[in-house]
Protein backbone atom coordinates (compact mmCIF):
# COMPACT_ATOMS: atom_id res chain seq x y z
CA UNK A 1 0.00 0.00 0.00
CA UNK A 2 2.80 2.39 0.70
CA UNK A 3 6.48 1.63 0.55
CA UNK A 4 9.56 3.51 1.97
CA UNK A 5 12.52 2.83 -0.62
CA UNK A 6 16.05 4.09 1.17
CA UNK A 7 14.65 6.94 2.43
CA UNK A 8 17.44 8.79 4.04
CA UNK A 9 16.40 12.71 5.81
CA UNK A 10 19.42 15.03 7.22
CA UNK A 11 18.82 18.00 9.56
CA UNK A 12 21.39 20.57 9.22
CA UNK A 13 20.55 23.15 12.13
CA UNK A 14 22.88 25.52 11.90
CA UNK A 15 26.41 26.29 10.34
CA UNK A 16 28.22 25.24 13.72
CA UNK A 17 26.83 22.16 14.64
CA UNK A 18 26.81 18.87 12.55
CA UNK A 19 24.03 17.53 10.51
CA UNK A 20 21.85 15.05 12.45
CA UNK A 21 21.13 12.30 10.48
CA UNK A 22 17.48 11.50 11.20
CA UNK A 23 16.52 8.50 9.07
CA UNK A 24 19.37 6.68 7.27
CA UNK A 25 18.52 4.27 4.00
CA UNK A 26 14.85 3.70 5.21
CA UNK A 27 12.72 0.53 3.51
CA UNK A 28 9.45 0.09 4.77
CA UNK A 29 6.34 -1.19 4.11
CA UNK A 30 2.89 -0.65 4.95
CA UNK A 31 0.87 -3.61 3.69
CA UNK A 32 -3.14 -3.71 3.09
CA UNK A 33 -5.33 -4.18 5.58
CA UNK A 34 -2.46 -4.22 8.18
CA UNK A 35 -2.35 -3.08 11.69
CA UNK A 36 1.22 -1.80 12.58
CA UNK A 37 2.72 -0.53 15.55
CA UNK A 38 5.31 1.98 14.64
CA UNK A 39 7.76 1.82 17.33
CA UNK A 40 10.86 3.39 18.35
CA UNK A 41 12.21 5.65 21.05
CA UNK A 42 11.87 9.49 21.54
CA UNK A 43 14.55 10.81 18.84
CA UNK A 44 13.93 7.73 16.63
CA UNK A 45 13.26 9.14 13.70
CA UNK A 46 9.34 7.74 13.52
CA UNK A 47 7.46 11.20 13.38
CA UNK A 48 10.11 12.36 10.76
CA UNK A 49 9.23 9.30 9.07
CA UNK A 50 5.43 10.04 9.25
CA UNK A 51 6.10 13.89 7.67
CA UNK A 52 8.04 12.22 4.79
CA UNK A 53 4.86 9.76 3.97
CA UNK A 54 2.56 13.14 4.01
CA UNK A 55 5.00 15.26 2.02
CA UNK A 56 5.15 17.66 5.13
CA UNK A 57 9.00 17.63 4.82
CA UNK A 58 10.62 16.42 2.04
CA UNK A 59 13.55 13.37 1.82
CA UNK A 60 17.00 13.87 1.06
CA UNK A 61 17.64 10.28 -0.52
CA UNK A 62 15.34 7.86 -1.45
CA UNK A 63 11.56 8.17 -2.31
CA UNK A 64 7.88 6.94 -1.14
CA UNK A 65 5.29 4.51 -3.37
CA UNK A 66 1.98 5.02 -3.26
CA UNK A 67 0.35 1.62 -4.06
CA UNK A 68 -2.42 1.21 -6.36
CA UNK A 69 -5.20 1.60 -3.37
CA UNK A 70 -3.98 5.11 -2.53
CA UNK A 71 -4.18 5.83 -5.83
CA UNK A 72 -0.76 5.49 -7.09
CA UNK A 73 0.58 8.83 -6.60
CA UNK A 74 0.63 11.98 -3.41
CA UNK A 75 -2.27 13.97 -4.22
CA UNK A 76 -4.76 11.26 -5.07
CA UNK A 77 -3.53 9.50 -1.77
CA UNK A 78 -4.54 12.43 0.42
CA UNK A 79 -7.73 11.88 -0.40
CA UNK A 80 -7.72 8.04 1.15
CA UNK A 81 -5.51 8.95 4.10
CA UNK A 82 -6.73 10.17 7.60
CA UNK A 83 -3.90 11.80 9.81
CA UNK A 84 -3.28 12.67 13.81
CA UNK A 85 -0.33 14.42 14.25
CA UNK A 86 0.88 13.98 18.21
CA UNK A 87 -0.69 16.33 20.56
CA UNK A 88 -2.94 18.10 18.22
CA UNK A 89 -3.86 21.74 18.97
CA UNK A 90 -6.67 22.98 16.89
CA UNK A 91 -8.58 26.98 16.22
CA UNK A 92 -9.20 27.88 19.62
CA UNK A 93 -12.32 30.05 18.20
CA UNK A 94 -13.84 27.72 16.55
CA UNK A 95 -16.57 25.03 17.95
CA UNK A 96 -15.98 20.98 17.56
CA UNK A 97 -18.86 20.86 14.42
CA UNK A 98 -17.32 23.98 13.00
CA UNK A 99 -13.47 22.32 13.08
CA UNK A 100 -14.86 19.05 11.78
CA UNK A 101 -16.78 20.84 9.14
CA UNK A 102 -13.72 22.03 7.68
CA UNK A 103 -11.75 19.12 7.44
CA UNK A 104 -14.85 17.56 5.96
CA UNK A 105 -15.69 20.05 3.40
CA UNK A 106 -11.56 19.99 2.55
CA UNK A 107 -12.14 16.46 1.62
CA UNK A 108 -14.96 16.82 -0.28
CA UNK A 109 -17.82 15.73 1.49
CA UNK A 110 -21.49 17.24 1.97
CA UNK A 111 -22.64 19.05 4.32
CA UNK A 112 -24.72 16.15 5.03
CA UNK A 113 -22.48 13.48 4.88
CA UNK A 114 -20.21 14.98 7.46
CA UNK A 115 -23.16 15.49 9.63
CA UNK A 116 -23.99 11.58 9.43
CA UNK A 117 -20.68 10.56 10.15
CA UNK A 118 -20.14 12.90 12.66
CA UNK A 119 -23.22 11.37 14.25
CA UNK A 120 -21.94 8.00 13.48
CA UNK A 121 -18.59 8.56 15.00
CA UNK A 122 -18.93 11.49 18.19
CA UNK A 123 -20.95 9.30 20.45
CA UNK A 124 -18.34 6.55 19.62
CA UNK A 125 -15.33 8.60 20.54
CA UNK A 126 -17.28 10.27 23.28
CA UNK A 127 -17.08 13.24 21.84
CA UNK A 128 -20.99 14.26 20.99
CA UNK A 129 -21.55 16.42 24.20
CA UNK A 130 -18.50 18.73 23.23
CA UNK A 131 -19.23 19.17 19.61
CA UNK A 132 -21.35 22.54 20.70
CA UNK A 133 -18.54 24.22 22.54
CA UNK A 134 -15.28 25.96 21.94
CA UNK A 135 -12.20 24.15 21.32
CA UNK A 136 -10.62 26.30 23.49
CA UNK A 137 -12.61 24.83 25.88
CA UNK A 138 -11.49 21.36 25.49
CA UNK A 139 -9.02 19.39 27.87
CA UNK A 140 -6.08 17.97 25.77
CA UNK A 141 -8.01 14.27 25.97
CA UNK A 142 -10.85 15.72 23.99
CA UNK A 143 -8.69 17.25 21.35
CA UNK A 144 -6.92 14.13 20.76
CA UNK A 145 -10.61 12.72 20.40
CA UNK A 146 -12.09 15.19 17.75
CA UNK A 147 -9.16 14.74 15.80
CA UNK A 148 -9.52 11.10 15.73
CA UNK A 149 -12.96 12.06 14.68
CA UNK A 150 -11.48 14.52 11.53
CA UNK A 151 -9.64 11.37 10.66
CA UNK A 152 -12.23 9.05 10.14
CA UNK A 153 -15.17 11.58 8.83
CA UNK A 154 -13.81 10.83 4.76
CA UNK A 155 -13.85 6.92 5.77
CA UNK A 156 -9.96 6.64 4.65
CA UNK A 157 -8.36 3.67 3.64
CA UNK A 158 -5.23 4.06 5.56
CA UNK A 159 -5.24 5.39 8.96
CA UNK A 160 -1.79 7.04 10.04
CA UNK A 161 -1.52 8.40 14.06
CA UNK A 162 1.13 9.89 15.49
CA UNK A 163 0.94 8.66 19.27
CA UNK A 164 -2.94 9.01 19.20
CA UNK A 165 -2.96 7.45 22.75
CA UNK A 166 -0.97 9.78 24.68
CA UNK A 167 -2.95 12.23 26.64
CA UNK A 168 -5.60 10.01 27.22
CA UNK A 169 -6.73 8.32 30.42
CA UNK A 170 -6.56 4.85 30.87
CA UNK A 171 -10.14 4.04 30.06
CA UNK A 172 -10.13 6.15 26.82
CA UNK A 173 -6.99 4.53 26.11
CA UNK A 174 -8.78 1.50 26.27
CA UNK A 175 -11.41 2.88 23.93
CA UNK A 176 -9.17 3.93 21.57
CA UNK A 177 -7.59 0.86 20.24
CA UNK A 178 -10.98 -0.39 20.67
CA UNK A 179 -12.05 1.59 17.57
CA UNK A 180 -8.69 1.11 16.12
CA UNK A 181 -9.50 -2.90 16.40
CA UNK A 182 -13.23 -2.30 14.96
CA UNK A 183 -11.18 0.28 11.91
CA UNK A 184 -9.09 -2.59 11.43
CA UNK A 185 -12.10 -5.39 11.08
CA UNK A 186 -13.40 -3.63 8.50
CA UNK A 187 -10.75 -2.95 6.32
CA UNK A 188 -8.70 -0.11 7.43
CA UNK A 189 -5.35 -0.10 7.60
CA UNK A 190 -4.29 1.67 10.65
CA UNK A 191 -0.42 2.36 11.07
CA UNK A 192 0.52 3.81 14.50
CA UNK A 193 3.53 4.96 16.40
CA UNK A 194 4.11 4.82 19.92
CA UNK A 195 6.54 4.39 22.02
CA UNK A 196 4.71 2.53 24.71
CA UNK A 197 5.50 -1.40 23.80
CA UNK A 198 2.19 -2.92 25.74
CA UNK A 199 0.12 -0.58 23.39
CA UNK A 200 1.28 -1.96 20.57
CA UNK A 201 1.54 -5.85 21.61
CA UNK A 202 -1.83 -5.54 22.69
CA UNK A 203 -3.45 -4.85 19.28
CA UNK A 204 -1.00 -5.04 16.40
CA UNK A 205 -0.34 -8.06 14.20
CA UNK A 206 2.76 -6.29 12.90
CA UNK A 207 5.37 -3.83 14.24
CA UNK A 208 8.12 -1.62 12.39
CA UNK A 209 10.94 -0.91 14.89
CA UNK A 210 12.96 2.13 14.18
CA UNK A 211 16.55 2.67 15.99
CA UNK A 212 18.72 5.72 15.61
CA UNK A 213 17.04 6.44 12.45
CA UNK A 214 17.77 2.62 11.10
CA UNK A 215 14.81 0.08 10.24
CA UNK A 216 15.54 -2.67 13.12
CA UNK A 217 13.12 -4.85 12.59
CA UNK A 218 9.38 -4.87 10.03
CA UNK A 219 7.21 -7.99 10.18
CA UNK A 220 4.86 -9.47 12.22
CA UNK A 221 4.74 -9.21 15.88
CA UNK A 222 4.98 -13.33 16.58
CA UNK A 223 7.74 -13.70 14.00
CA UNK A 224 10.06 -11.09 15.94
CA UNK A 225 8.91 -13.40 19.38
CA UNK A 226 9.74 -16.39 17.69
CA UNK A 227 13.21 -14.88 16.40
CA UNK A 228 14.40 -13.18 19.17
CA UNK A 229 13.44 -15.34 22.11
CA UNK A 230 14.95 -18.76 22.70
CA UNK A 231 12.11 -21.13 23.60
CA UNK A 232 12.46 -22.45 27.33
CA UNK A 233 10.56 -23.71 29.74
CA UNK A 234 10.58 -23.26 33.36
CA UNK A 235 10.01 -26.03 36.03
CA UNK A 236 8.76 -25.46 39.56
CA UNK A 237 10.20 -27.88 42.15
CA UNK A 238 10.75 -27.57 45.67
CA UNK A 239 13.87 -26.42 47.18
CA UNK A 240 16.48 -29.31 46.39
CA UNK A 241 20.76 -29.71 46.93
CA UNK A 242 20.88 -32.04 44.71
CA UNK A 243 22.72 -31.43 41.12
CA UNK A 244 20.78 -31.95 38.10
CA UNK A 245 23.24 -33.26 35.23
CA UNK A 246 20.67 -31.14 32.72
CA UNK A 247 22.02 -27.94 31.82
CA UNK A 248 19.75 -25.18 32.64
CA UNK A 249 19.81 -21.69 31.61
CA UNK A 250 18.60 -20.35 34.95
CA UNK A 251 17.43 -21.18 38.33
CA UNK A 252 15.77 -18.48 40.68
CA UNK A 253 15.10 -19.00 44.42
CA UNK A 254 11.24 -18.27 44.32
CA UNK A 255 10.94 -18.41 48.11
CA UNK A 256 12.98 -20.99 50.89
CA UNK A 257 11.13 -24.11 49.55
CA UNK A 258 10.27 -23.94 46.22
CA UNK A 259 12.94 -23.03 43.27
CA UNK A 260 12.29 -22.67 39.55
CA UNK A 261 14.43 -23.93 36.66
CA UNK A 262 14.40 -22.53 33.25
CA UNK A 263 15.94 -24.91 30.41
CA UNK A 264 16.01 -24.61 26.69
CA UNK A 265 13.14 -26.65 24.76
CA UNK A 266 15.94 -28.91 23.82
CA UNK A 267 16.23 -30.13 27.13
CA UNK A 268 13.01 -30.00 28.77
CA UNK A 269 12.61 -33.82 28.31
CA UNK A 270 15.80 -34.73 29.86
CA UNK A 271 14.99 -32.11 32.76
CA UNK A 272 11.68 -33.84 33.26
CA UNK A 273 13.31 -37.42 33.42
CA UNK A 274 16.07 -36.56 35.58
CA UNK A 275 13.74 -35.35 37.97
CA UNK A 276 11.36 -37.89 37.90
CA UNK A 277 14.66 -40.32 38.22
CA UNK A 278 15.45 -38.59 41.15
CA UNK A 279 11.88 -38.50 42.94
CA UNK A 280 11.84 -34.47 42.88
CA UNK A 281 8.23 -34.00 42.89
CA UNK A 282 7.45 -31.33 40.37
CA UNK A 283 5.45 -28.39 41.22
CA UNK A 284 4.58 -26.50 38.41
CA UNK A 285 5.72 -25.92 34.54
CA UNK A 286 5.15 -23.63 31.89
CA UNK A 287 6.65 -22.21 28.48
CA UNK A 288 8.24 -18.61 29.24
CA UNK A 289 7.38 -15.87 27.05
CA UNK A 290 9.11 -12.69 26.95
CA UNK A 291 7.27 -9.41 26.52
CA UNK A 292 7.53 -7.13 23.21
CA UNK A 293 9.05 -4.88 25.08
CA UNK A 294 12.28 -6.80 26.49
CA UNK A 295 12.56 -7.86 22.84
CA UNK A 296 12.20 -4.38 21.55
CA UNK A 297 15.40 -3.12 24.05
CA UNK A 298 16.94 -6.41 23.25
CA UNK A 299 16.99 -5.13 19.17
CA UNK A 300 17.79 -1.98 20.42
CA UNK A 301 20.59 -3.08 22.00
CA UNK A 302 21.72 -4.74 18.58
CA UNK A 303 20.92 -2.14 16.69
CA UNK A 304 23.24 0.50 18.67
CA UNK A 305 26.02 -1.78 19.07
CA UNK B 1 -4.75 24.30 -8.47
CA UNK B 2 -8.66 24.80 -7.69
CA UNK B 3 -10.59 27.49 -5.75
CA UNK B 4 -13.01 25.57 -4.14
CA UNK B 5 -10.40 24.44 -1.22
CA UNK B 6 -9.22 28.10 -1.08
CA UNK B 7 -12.23 29.17 -0.26
CA UNK B 8 -13.10 26.71 1.85
CA UNK B 9 -9.90 27.99 3.82
CA UNK B 10 -10.98 31.50 3.78
CA UNK B 11 -14.28 30.83 5.06
CA UNK B 12 -12.68 29.59 7.96
CA UNK B 13 -10.01 31.73 8.56
CA UNK B 14 -12.35 34.27 8.25
CA UNK B 15 -14.76 32.41 10.94
CA UNK B 16 -12.16 32.20 13.35
CA UNK B 17 -10.79 35.59 13.45
CA UNK B 18 -14.46 37.34 13.59
CA UNK B 19 -14.92 35.03 16.43
CA UNK B 20 -12.00 36.56 18.23
CA UNK B 21 -11.19 39.51 20.30
CA UNK B 22 -9.98 41.70 17.59
CA UNK B 23 -12.90 42.74 16.24
CA UNK B 24 -14.22 43.47 19.44
CA UNK B 25 -11.04 45.69 19.78
CA UNK B 26 -11.47 47.44 16.43
CA UNK B 27 -15.03 48.62 17.28
CA UNK B 28 -13.69 49.87 20.69
CA UNK B 29 -10.78 51.39 18.66
CA UNK B 30 -13.20 52.75 15.96
CA UNK B 31 -14.95 54.64 19.04
CA UNK B 32 -11.25 55.66 20.18
CA UNK B 33 -10.63 57.21 16.71
CA UNK B 34 -14.40 58.89 16.24
CA UNK B 35 -13.21 60.37 19.71
CA UNK B 36 -9.60 61.50 18.81
CA UNK B 37 -10.84 62.75 16.07
CA UNK B 38 -13.91 64.84 17.41
CA UNK B 39 -10.96 66.07 19.84
CA UNK B 40 -8.65 67.35 17.35
CA UNK B 41 -11.50 69.20 15.75
CA UNK B 42 -11.93 71.33 18.85
CA UNK B 43 -8.39 72.03 19.27
CA UNK B 44 -8.42 73.69 15.51
CA UNK B 45 -9.62 76.97 14.30
CA UNK B 46 -11.01 77.05 10.85
CA UNK B 47 -11.15 73.61 9.28
CA UNK B 48 -12.53 71.22 12.42
CA UNK B 49 -13.79 68.60 9.76
CA UNK B 50 -10.48 68.44 7.66
CA UNK B 51 -8.46 67.67 10.59
CA UNK B 52 -10.98 65.42 12.42
CA UNK B 53 -10.17 63.68 8.77
CA UNK B 54 -6.90 63.72 8.59
CA UNK B 55 -7.02 62.34 12.47
CA UNK B 56 -9.41 59.79 11.55
CA UNK B 57 -7.42 58.66 7.76
CA UNK B 58 -4.07 58.04 10.34
CA UNK B 59 -5.34 56.28 13.21
CA UNK B 60 -7.20 54.04 10.54
CA UNK B 61 -4.15 53.44 8.75
CA UNK B 62 -2.12 52.71 12.20
CA UNK B 63 -4.83 50.16 13.12
CA UNK B 64 -4.33 48.95 9.84
CA UNK B 65 -0.89 48.71 9.34
CA UNK B 66 -1.21 47.06 13.55
CA UNK B 67 -3.53 44.28 11.96
CA UNK B 68 -1.57 43.60 9.02
CA UNK B 69 1.51 43.15 11.26
CA UNK B 70 0.69 41.21 14.27
CA UNK B 71 -1.87 38.73 12.85
CA UNK B 72 0.35 38.56 9.42
CA UNK B 73 3.82 36.78 11.51
CA UNK B 74 1.30 34.43 13.35
CA UNK B 75 -0.78 33.37 9.96
CA UNK B 76 1.63 30.45 9.31
CA UNK B 77 3.90 29.97 12.01
CA UNK B 78 1.20 29.43 14.43
CA UNK B 79 -0.04 27.09 12.44
CA UNK B 80 3.61 24.93 12.21
CA UNK B 81 3.56 25.49 15.93
CA UNK B 82 0.22 23.97 16.93
CA UNK B 83 0.70 21.13 14.17
CA UNK B 84 -2.66 22.24 13.26
CA UNK B 85 -1.33 22.68 9.25
CA UNK B 86 -0.41 18.91 9.19
CA UNK B 87 -4.38 18.44 9.94
CA UNK B 88 -5.05 20.61 7.38
CA UNK B 89 -2.26 19.97 4.33
CA UNK B 90 -2.69 15.83 5.16
CA UNK B 91 -5.83 16.75 3.26
CA UNK B 92 -6.41 17.10 -0.82
CA UNK B 93 -5.50 20.42 -0.71
CA UNK B 94 -1.93 22.19 -1.89
CA UNK B 95 0.44 24.21 0.00
CA UNK B 96 -0.36 26.76 -2.29
CA UNK B 97 -4.38 27.19 -2.25
CA UNK B 98 -3.69 26.81 1.91
CA UNK B 99 -1.45 29.52 2.16
CA UNK B 100 -3.54 31.56 -0.63
CA UNK B 101 -6.71 30.52 1.60
CA UNK B 102 -5.06 31.77 4.56
CA UNK B 103 -4.42 34.99 3.42
CA UNK B 104 -7.75 36.16 1.74
CA UNK B 105 -9.15 34.97 4.72
CA UNK B 106 -7.07 37.43 7.39
CA UNK B 107 -7.58 40.04 4.21
CA UNK B 108 -11.43 39.99 4.05
CA UNK B 109 -10.55 40.05 8.22
CA UNK B 110 -8.83 43.01 7.26
CA UNK B 111 -11.04 45.00 5.11
CA UNK B 112 -13.69 44.39 7.94
CA UNK B 113 -12.13 45.67 10.63
CA UNK B 114 -10.94 48.92 8.09
CA UNK B 115 -14.65 49.19 7.51
CA UNK B 116 -15.56 50.02 10.99
CA UNK B 117 -12.57 51.62 11.84
CA UNK B 118 -13.37 53.74 8.69
CA UNK B 119 -16.99 54.40 8.81
CA UNK B 120 -15.64 55.76 12.50
CA UNK B 121 -13.16 58.72 10.80
CA UNK B 122 -15.58 59.33 8.23
CA UNK B 123 -18.69 60.25 10.66
CA UNK B 124 -17.03 62.19 12.87
CA UNK B 125 -15.85 64.50 9.53
CA UNK B 126 -19.29 64.45 7.74
CA UNK B 127 -20.81 65.48 11.31
CA UNK B 128 -18.45 68.31 11.36
CA UNK B 129 -19.65 69.20 7.70
CA UNK B 130 -17.63 67.96 5.69
CA UNK B 131 -18.93 67.12 2.44
CA UNK B 132 -19.26 63.61 0.78
CA UNK B 133 -16.08 62.66 -1.60
CA UNK B 134 -15.16 60.09 -3.97
CA UNK B 135 -11.19 60.72 -3.18
CA UNK B 136 -12.27 59.48 0.99
CA UNK B 137 -13.09 56.26 -0.58
CA UNK B 138 -10.35 55.89 -2.61
CA UNK B 139 -8.15 56.79 0.40
CA UNK B 140 -10.08 54.09 2.20
CA UNK B 141 -9.60 51.39 -0.52
CA UNK B 142 -6.11 52.82 -1.11
CA UNK B 143 -5.54 51.82 2.86
CA UNK B 144 -7.00 48.60 2.29
CA UNK B 145 -4.81 47.92 -0.01
CA UNK B 146 -1.61 48.70 1.43
CA UNK B 147 -2.18 46.80 4.07
CA UNK B 148 -3.19 43.90 2.41
CA UNK B 149 0.57 44.38 0.86
CA UNK B 150 2.25 44.58 4.14
CA UNK B 151 0.13 41.60 5.14
CA UNK B 152 1.84 39.74 2.45
CA UNK B 153 5.42 41.44 2.93
CA UNK B 154 5.09 40.12 6.87
CA UNK B 155 4.07 36.68 5.67
CA UNK B 156 7.03 36.17 3.14
CA UNK B 157 9.41 37.39 5.31
CA UNK B 158 8.01 35.11 8.28
CA UNK B 159 8.40 32.13 6.00
CA UNK B 160 12.05 32.42 7.01
CA UNK B 161 12.62 34.79 10.09
CA UNK B 162 11.44 34.28 13.28
CA UNK B 163 8.46 36.58 15.03
CA UNK B 164 10.69 39.46 16.48
CA UNK B 165 13.03 39.77 13.50
CA UNK B 166 9.81 39.67 10.91
CA UNK B 167 7.65 42.40 12.52
CA UNK B 168 11.21 44.37 13.00
CA UNK B 169 11.99 43.81 9.26
CA UNK B 170 8.41 44.82 8.06
CA UNK B 171 8.49 47.87 10.04
CA UNK B 172 11.67 48.78 8.50
CA UNK B 173 10.43 48.20 5.03
CA UNK B 174 7.10 50.24 5.57
CA UNK B 175 8.72 53.31 6.83
CA UNK B 176 10.95 53.08 4.31
CA UNK B 177 8.28 51.85 1.57
CA UNK B 178 6.88 55.36 2.92
CA UNK B 179 9.99 57.79 3.07
CA UNK B 180 11.67 56.73 -0.31
CA UNK B 181 8.80 58.99 -2.22
CA UNK B 182 9.95 62.16 -0.48
CA UNK B 183 13.63 61.38 -0.47
CA UNK B 184 13.98 60.48 -4.02
CA UNK B 185 12.95 64.05 -5.08
CA UNK B 186 14.74 65.45 -2.47
CA UNK B 187 17.26 67.97 -4.14
CA UNK B 188 19.92 66.13 -1.76
CA UNK B 189 19.52 63.07 -4.06
CA UNK B 190 19.00 64.45 -7.37
CA UNK B 191 22.65 66.14 -6.84
CA UNK B 192 23.92 62.92 -6.22
CA UNK B 193 23.23 60.28 -9.12
CA UNK B 194 24.96 57.25 -7.40
CA UNK B 195 22.44 57.46 -4.38
CA UNK B 196 19.44 57.79 -6.41
CA UNK B 197 20.38 54.74 -8.40
CA UNK B 198 20.52 53.22 -5.13
CA UNK B 199 16.85 54.42 -3.84
CA UNK B 200 15.83 53.67 -7.51
CA UNK B 201 16.72 50.12 -7.18
CA UNK B 202 14.91 49.84 -3.59
CA UNK B 203 12.22 51.84 -5.17
CA UNK B 204 11.89 48.55 -7.72
CA UNK B 205 12.23 45.69 -5.20
CA UNK B 206 10.45 46.64 -2.43
CA UNK B 207 6.93 48.03 -1.99
CA UNK B 208 6.49 52.03 -2.45
CA UNK B 209 3.81 52.73 0.23
CA UNK B 210 4.06 56.63 -0.44
CA UNK B 211 1.65 55.49 -3.15
CA UNK B 212 -1.09 54.56 -1.34
CA UNK B 213 -0.83 57.81 0.73
CA UNK B 214 -4.19 59.83 -0.64
CA UNK B 215 -4.88 61.83 2.51
CA UNK B 216 -3.02 64.74 1.55
CA UNK B 217 -5.56 64.83 -1.37
CA UNK B 218 -8.06 64.14 0.54
CA UNK B 219 -7.59 67.07 3.08
CA UNK B 220 -6.19 69.48 0.79
CA UNK B 221 -9.08 68.37 -2.04
CA UNK B 222 -6.09 68.14 -4.16
CA UNK B 223 -7.47 66.36 -7.82
CA UNK B 224 -4.81 63.79 -8.72
CA UNK B 225 -3.73 64.00 -12.16
CA UNK B 226 -5.53 61.70 -15.01
CA UNK B 227 -4.80 57.82 -14.46
CA UNK B 228 -2.55 58.64 -11.03
CA UNK B 229 -5.64 56.59 -9.26
CA UNK B 230 -5.39 53.66 -12.10
CA UNK B 231 -1.88 53.55 -12.06
CA UNK B 232 -1.59 53.65 -8.44
CA UNK B 233 -4.20 50.55 -8.00
CA UNK B 234 -2.54 48.55 -11.13
CA UNK B 235 0.79 48.93 -9.12
CA UNK B 236 -1.12 47.82 -5.87
CA UNK B 237 -2.68 44.29 -7.32
CA UNK B 238 0.43 43.50 -9.36
CA UNK B 239 2.58 43.91 -6.46
CA UNK B 240 0.43 41.83 -4.48
CA UNK B 241 -0.16 39.46 -6.77
CA UNK B 242 3.73 39.19 -7.10
CA UNK B 243 4.06 38.89 -3.66
CA UNK B 244 1.63 35.82 -3.18
CA UNK B 245 3.54 34.13 -6.39
CA UNK B 246 6.77 34.63 -3.95
CA UNK B 247 4.86 33.43 -0.98
CA UNK B 248 3.45 30.45 -2.98
CA UNK B 249 6.85 29.42 -4.67
CA UNK B 250 8.72 29.50 -1.06
CA UNK B 251 5.92 27.62 0.30
CA UNK B 252 6.54 24.22 -2.43
CA UNK B 253 9.84 23.78 -1.45
CA UNK B 254 9.75 24.91 2.58
CA UNK B 255 9.68 21.96 4.62
CA UNK B 256 6.72 21.85 7.75
CA UNK B 257 8.92 20.76 10.90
Amino acid sequence: MLRFENITKVFKTDILTAPVVALESVNLHIKSQSMVGFLGANGAGKTTSMKIMLDFIRADQGSVVYGAELGGNLKNALSKIGFLPERPYFYPHLKGHEFVSFMGELQGLSKTTIKERAKLWAPKLRIDHALDRYLRTYSKGMLQRLGFLTVVIHEPTLIILDEPLSGLDPVGRQELKAIMRELHASGKTVFFSSHVVPDVEEICSEVVFLSSGKLAYQGSVDKLMRENVGQTFWVKTPATDKILRTPFVAKEKLSDEIVRWEVSQQDQENLLRELLDSRIPILGMEQSRKSLEEVFYQIKGKVAL
Amino acid sequence: MTLKPVVIVANYTLKELLKSKVLISAFVMSLGIALLAWLASEFTFGVPARVALDVGLAALSVSGYGIAVFMGVTLISREIESRTIYMVISRPISREAFLIGKMAGLSLFLMINLAVLGVAAVSVAWLLGLPPSWLVLCAFLASILECVILMLVVVLLSLGANTSLTVIFSLILLVAGHAIGETRNSLYVQLRPALGRVLDFFHYLFPGFYKFNLKDMVIYELVPPAGWLNSMFLYGICYATFLAVLICLVIRKKDFN
